[in-house]
């Protein structure tokens, strides 16, 4: 079992080349807050802080967590993902900045 | 923004919480070396000021993955100094992963308060703030006599367990932060229990930051976890052999 589980550790990558989407955070909010991605593709979002204030990017669903520093930009890797909804939001104000990242079948998805 | 600080104050605080409480109790077939409390506070206020000091220019570095490199290299360090309590004991490394984890997890929270803190704000996060580390010192308190009672019937082998997942946990985390990163490979989900029990209510909560639950863990963050649970749970093992030939020894010697 163990092994099993080493072995899809490092057999699983998918992804061939890297697909680039940008989110910018501005008011609190995430804009797109809905980001379309292809499933099994490694994604890098592209996370532009425009406001004064800090805040943490987070999702359990997709087990990443990340400070956002004002008025910087920053980057997270994500997938390869299934086909299925993951949402993220702003730890700091999880009211307003709420996002999704929808993977899909398809190989055109955008944002 | 009252509820927002409460969440805040337990996601920071707890884990460091946790941590001081496991170290405390984690002193087998030896002399217990307790940690001093207001020097190690100390020490954690100056080297969350330094960190927070630096954070922003250091979130740029490595084409800005310098955050997560820097935040990988506290949790293996925080790791490292639980697996050396385990080995040796000594209260220099309890000190030094108390140090660590507030750098961790404290200077988030102090982002938090430094970001928001206007007039229309304060109250909020004073009386959430409060609110918060009420819960988390339950919450502590509770684990804290429920270890001591462990203890006291010699049933070492569960305040060491979990010890053992709670720092096994920090390098599942280290790894999660890699792939972040895209420092190593990613990996697909092993399962989801997300339809059991998710990590956004209060148990999901507690237990992510006691044993390191994962609703969706990956590959990675499945094999890190075990890996590292394997290698302390060795060293305990060691020890405590260790022990048990001293204990021979000395009523040999008595003979």
């Amino acid at each position: 079992m163990y092994f099993c589980m080493l072995f899809g550790m490092f057999t699983s990558v998918k992804a061939a080349a890297t697909d680039s989407v940008t989110i910018v955070l501005k008011n609190h909010l995430f804009i797109p807050a809905q980001v379309d991605v292809p499933a099994g593709k490694k994604v890098r979002l592209i996370i532009d802080n425009q406001d004064e204030t800090a805040e943490e990017f987070d999702s359990f669903d997709l087990n990443r967590e990340k400070v956002l520093f004002p008025k910087r930009k920053s980057i997270i890797y994500i997938g390869p993902l299934s086909v299925g909804e993951y949402r993220f939001f702003g730890e700091f104000s999880p009211n307003t900045a709420q996002g999704v990242v929808i993977a899909k079948e398809s190989t055109d998805a955008t944002q | 923004m009252l509820l927002n600080s409460v969440i805040i104050s337990i996601n920071q605080f707890l884990p460091l919480a946790l941590l001081w409480v496991l170290l405390h109790h984690s002193d087998f077939g030896q002399a217990s070396e307790k940690l001093p409390f207001l020097p190690t506070l100390l020490l954690c206020a100056l080297a969350c000021a330094v960190f927070l000091g630096f954070a922003d220019t250091i979130s740029q570095w490595f084409d800005y993955k310098g955050l997560e490199i820097f935040k990988i290299l506290l949790l293996l360090g925080i790791y490292g100094c639980v697996v050396a309590v385990l080995c040796f004991g000594g209260r220099v490394y309890k000190q030094i992963a108390i140090v660590l984890a507030s750098v961790m997890y404290l200077s988030h929270f102090v982002m938090y308060v430094s970001s928001y803190w206007q007039l229309d704000t304060k109250q909020g996060i004073v009386i959430g703030t409060i609110l918060g580390l009420g819960i988390c010192l339950s919450f502590c308190t509770l684990l804290f006599f429920t270890l001591a009672w462990f203890k006291a019937h010699r049933a070492w082998a569960v305040v060491l367990a979990l010890l053992s997942a709670h720092s096994a946990s920090k390098v599942a985390n280290a790894v999660d932060l890699a792939a972040q990163i895209d420092l190593l490979p990613s990996s697909e989900t092993v399962f989801d229990l997300r339809f059991l029990l998710d990590e956004y209510g209060i148990t999901g909560r507690l237990l992510k930051a006691l044993l390191g639950y994962e609703a969706t863990p990956s590959y990675a963050n499945l094999v890190a976890f075990t890996s590292a649970l394997i290698l302390s749970a060795g060293v305990i093992i060691w020890r405590m052999r260790l022990i048990e030939q001293g204990s021979v020894k000395g009523v040999e010697h008595d003979q």
